[in-house]
């Protein structure tokens, strides 16, 4: 980055991309044909029924699972090599959608946040930037010594959330962040990420089954289904006037509490 | 498994198989100064060692060309069918090497068919009770423990009884076939005792699924289940019981050298003995060969009882092991605890003193007699135990470090293992006492080289296992690198786990000092080593039995701790080899990594849906 430039707004493109799963006696056709770009600043939400493909989806654009076809830009190069990725997995960070089962049993909740600040060399009191993060998704005290088992479901989703944004990324992809949460934890992450998004620019890859949580949050949503991007638009018009079926049966099943 | 995985594995055996090749072809130049000595003393022995002499028979034999020079030589003459002349008779080696390996094949057809005998003995009580309805994992470590006996021991124990107390069958030769009866049930017991604890364990393991007893419910008859049952068992065990087999080669050595039957492993030791290296190398390279006839028969084997879908990875890993008995540690306590008091008891003793009279009956002042020099069998096989389980120690700590390490390289680690696992450690004690002359610290080499295979293949199959964990496959997106995540996640969770495996080892490794002890492969007399007073005792058996008795116990007390402690932890360590799935037993994608269970690998589907 040159010294006095605008920095370039980071970007992560996923061009013409397809995955297929071959077993035995299946072939799973996870991911077909998707363009999607995810963008410093704006944010994205991506439904779609479950075994739809989001998840794997989101490996391919992490560079953890490799595409059979087509490829993934980051910044407008593609990912591969060593210092790309390493780029990118620091401007890039995600919450997997198992977050429990994504924190080493081995390890305290302070060691976990402080790994990917010093692996990715990043200055300052670390200490202080990992309580921050905890602060952050609502642990106030008492959560940097404990380990994984210590931890209530809504709690290690809380830390998994902490730790992809203790390093301040500029992208973050978030598979079912507020699936595990009740109502008003569910309200404060969103907040949050709205917060992060308006004021730091944080661009958002949101996947959820939450229509609601997508609305108050995204700006533009893909509806996805059998592996194809179906529908695609502004939220507001897109939950509201639904064209294809797999989203208006989507709407549809949104509970509706008595008045 | 992903197709750089298959091919790191491919390179890896080709390249292991070839580094073998190429240790045998360079014996020669391995073995440094000695051999011009052994030609000389052989063949010129009027003539001076000047250095003139000696120079000139380096030169006859090409060892100034270098190790390239040498293997190349050996090498180019093999594939002509030219396995060189005997340095110590001066005549071709193969032919009386072909004719040693017809005797040894005899002697192990004979054994195979006593080890298949014992096996069905073995598995019958199992059947039986899976039929029934109850299955369970039938004989007790006790009953298995007295068939795994080391063949070196069993050989000398049938020697003194059957032979010489009871006079029933000749104690030496190969004359006819009452000559082979002992050498055979030497041979084919433990192999036979090992064979039916696998299929036993795996016969248990089929009935507890569900597709019998919807069998059992649909009418089938009892004959057809148990087929089945059997045919099921058989396709996850062949491969270990092909080790089995295999290992016979490394026991033959043991029984024809007690018994005097002029097999391959007799010439062999022989050889090694008296440095006739050519020799040494034709006998290796049959046994290689040997050994890989047997595998590949057993993969035929394999491939045709699972029909097309037993391609590797396709083999769901079995459920939970049947619980163990609540008594499980009543044979291991009790064994130790004898074995223990053995030790203690002649630790107080001195064992390099000849104060009492030779061969001297035991009594309350010496419990266990003395030996031909007057020295304290007691003491000796107490300080004994210091030797051999001291070494055997070193041997596992160094196996765990190196299994680590290897297995640690994944798919990279499959050639190795395999190469290892099929060379049992008497055949390495040949070659490192062909090297280097027989020692203490050539037997731990040699034991050592062929002991880290499990446990390399134990951490691969772990490797695999815990890299597939989400918490591991999410530290990338964090920045960690590739070798900090194998050595600092990957590495610690699977430490404790690899570390108990090696400890459980830990006597049977005793076990296979004691056999290179017992064939003068290893420490040297006075050393008290057991299998040396093994050895030392047995050419006194008739006049002084007691010599041999207090080794023998050790030796018994230690193999029934080794198997009833492997047996103890699911039959999942068993003595001579891997019983853990091959590193890429791992099914597509990776999701579901292998749990490392005994490696009966199971398959309900394919059977079931027949
Ligand atoms: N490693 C794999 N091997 C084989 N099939 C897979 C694999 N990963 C995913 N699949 C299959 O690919 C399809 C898409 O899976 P994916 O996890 O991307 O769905 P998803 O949209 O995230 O679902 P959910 O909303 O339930 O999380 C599914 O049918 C799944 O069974
Ligand atoms: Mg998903």
């Amino acid at each position: 980055m040159s010294v006095g430039a605008e920095p370039e707004a980071t970007s992560l493109r996923g061009i013409d991309l397809s995955r297929t799963f071959r077993s035995r006696s299946r072939v799973v056709a996870a991911v077909e044909d998707v363009d999607i770009a995810v963008l410093e600043g704006e944010s994205l939400g991506l439904v779609g029924p479950s075994g739809s493909g989001k998840s794997t989806l989101l490996s391919l654009l992490l560079g953890t699972e490799r595409p059979d076809r087509g490829e993934v830009l980051f910044n407008g190069a593609p990912l591969v090599g060593r210092q790309q990725l390493r780029e990118a997995r620091q401007a890039v960070q995600f919450i997997p959608q198992d977050p429990a089962s994504s924190l080493d049993p081995r390890r305290t909740v302070e060691h976990q946040l402080r790994e990917p600040l010093r692996r990715f060399g990043i200055e300052g009191d670390h200490k202080s930037l990992v309580q921050d993060a905890l602060e952050q998704v609502g642990l106030v005290t008492g959560y940097l010594g404990r380990r994984a088992h210590e931890l209530s479901g809504g709690q290690a989703q809380r830390v998994a959330m902490a730790r992809a944004l203790v390093t301040r990324p500029r992208i973050l992809l978030a598979d079912e962040a507020v699936s595990g949460l009740d109502l008003p934890l569910r309200n404060q992450v969103l907040d949050l990420l709205k917060q992060l998004h308006a004021r730091d620019g944080l661009g958002l890859l949101f996947i959820s089954h939450d229509l609601t949580a997508i609305h108050q949050l995204c700006q533009r949503a893909l509806v996805f289904d059998h592996g194809r991007v179906v529908e695609e638009g502004p939220t507001s018009e897109l939950f509201y006037r639904p064209a294809h079926p797999t989203t208006q049966e989507l709407v549809d099943a949104i509970p509706l509490l008595p008045a | 498994m992903s197709g750089r995985g298959w091919a790191a594995a491919l390179i890896s055996r080709v390249a292991a198989f070839a580094a073998v090749v190429v240790l045998i072809g360079s014996l020669p130049w391995l073995s440094g100064n000695s051999p011009e000595y052994t030609i000389l003393r052989a063949r010129y022995a009027d003539r001076e060692a000047t250095p003139e002499v000696l120079a000139q028979i380096r030169g006859e034999l090409g060892l100034d060309r270098g190790p390239i020079a040498v293997f190349a030589d050996w090498a180019s003459g093999v594939f002509t069918g030219d396995f060189g002349t005997s340095w110590i008779s001066g005549r071709p080696v193969l032919p009386g090497m072909l004719e040693a390996l017809g005797v040894s094949l005899t002697l192990m057809g004979a054994a195979l068919t006593v080890a298949l005998c014992m096996a069905a003995l073995l598995c019958l009580p199992v059947l039986r009770a899976g039929l029934a309805g109850r299955p369970s994992r039938g004989s007790g470590a006790a009953a298995a423990a007295l068939t795994a006996l080391p063949e070196f021991l069993l050989a000398a124990v049938l020697l003194v009884i059957v032979a010489v107390w009871l006079n029933w069958l000749p104690p030496y030769g190969w004359r006819g076939i009452e000559y082979a009866i002992l050498p055979a049930l030497a041979l084919g017991l433990p192999g036979g005792g090992l064979i039916g604890r696998l299929v036993a364990t795996a016969v248990a393991g089929v009935f507890t699924e569900r597709w019998v007893h919807t069998w059992a419910v649909a009418g089938h008859s009892r004959a057809r289940i148990a087929l089945a049952v059997l045919h099921r068992a058989m396709s996850g065990v062949v491969g270990q019981v092909a080790l089995v087999v295999v290992g016979l080669t490394g026991g033959a050595v043991a029984v024809e050298e007690v018994f005097a039957v002029p097999g391959l492993g007799r010439a062999l030791l022989g050889a090694a003995a008296s440095q006739d290296i050519p020799t040494l190398q034709a006998g290796v390279l049959l046994l290689l060969l040997l050994a890989a006839v047997c595998g590949g028969a057993a993969a035929l084997i394999r491939r045709s009882l699972l029909g097309p879908a037993g391609r590797s990875g396709h083999l769901p890993v079995p459920g939970p092991p049947l619980s163990p008995r609540r008594t499980w540690w009543l044979v291991p306590a009790i064994s130790g605890g004898a074995l223990l008091a053995l030790i203690v008891a002649g630790l107080m003793r001195d064992p390099y003193g000849s104060v009492y009279g030779r061969l001297q009956s035991p009594s309350w002042a010496l419990p266990l007699g003395a030996d031909a020099s007057g020295r304290d069998v007691l003491a000796r096989v107490g300080h004994g135990a210091v030797d051999t389980l001291g070494l055997a120690l070193a041997v596992t700590a160094a196996c765990l470090v190196i299994g680590l390490i290897i297995g640690l390289t994944g798919a990279w680690s499959t050639g190795p293992v395999e190469v290892t696992n099929a060379a049992p450690p008497i055949i390495a004690g040949i070659l490192v006492v062909a090297i280097s002359g027989p020692s203490a610290a050539g037997a731990a080499v040699a034991v050592t080289a062929v002991s880290w295979a499990p446990l390399a293949a134990h951490t691969a199959a772990l490797v695999a296992e815990i890299s597939a964990r989400p918490y591991v496959r999410s530290l990338p997106q964090l920045g960690v690198s590739r070798a900090r995540i194998l050595v600092g996640t990957v590495l610690p969770a699977l430490l404790p786990e690899v570390t108990r495996h090696a400890l459980l080892r830990l006597p049977g490794i005793a076990l296979a000092l004691a056999a290179l002890g017992f064939l003068g492969l290893g420490p040297q007399p006075p050393a008290p080593e057991w299998g040396l007073l093994l050895a030392e005792g047995i050419g006194y058996v008739e006049r002084a039995p007691w010599t041999v008795l207090g080794p023998a116990c050790a030796l018994v007390l230690a193999s029934v701790l080794a198997v009833s402690l492997s047996s103890a932890d699911g039959g999942r360590n068993l003595r001579p080899a891997s019983d853990l799935p091959a590193p890429d037993a791992e099914p597509d994608d990776g999701q579901k990594p292998p749990r490392v269970t005994d490696g009966a690998g199971q398959h309900s589907e394919a059977l079931a849906g027949r």
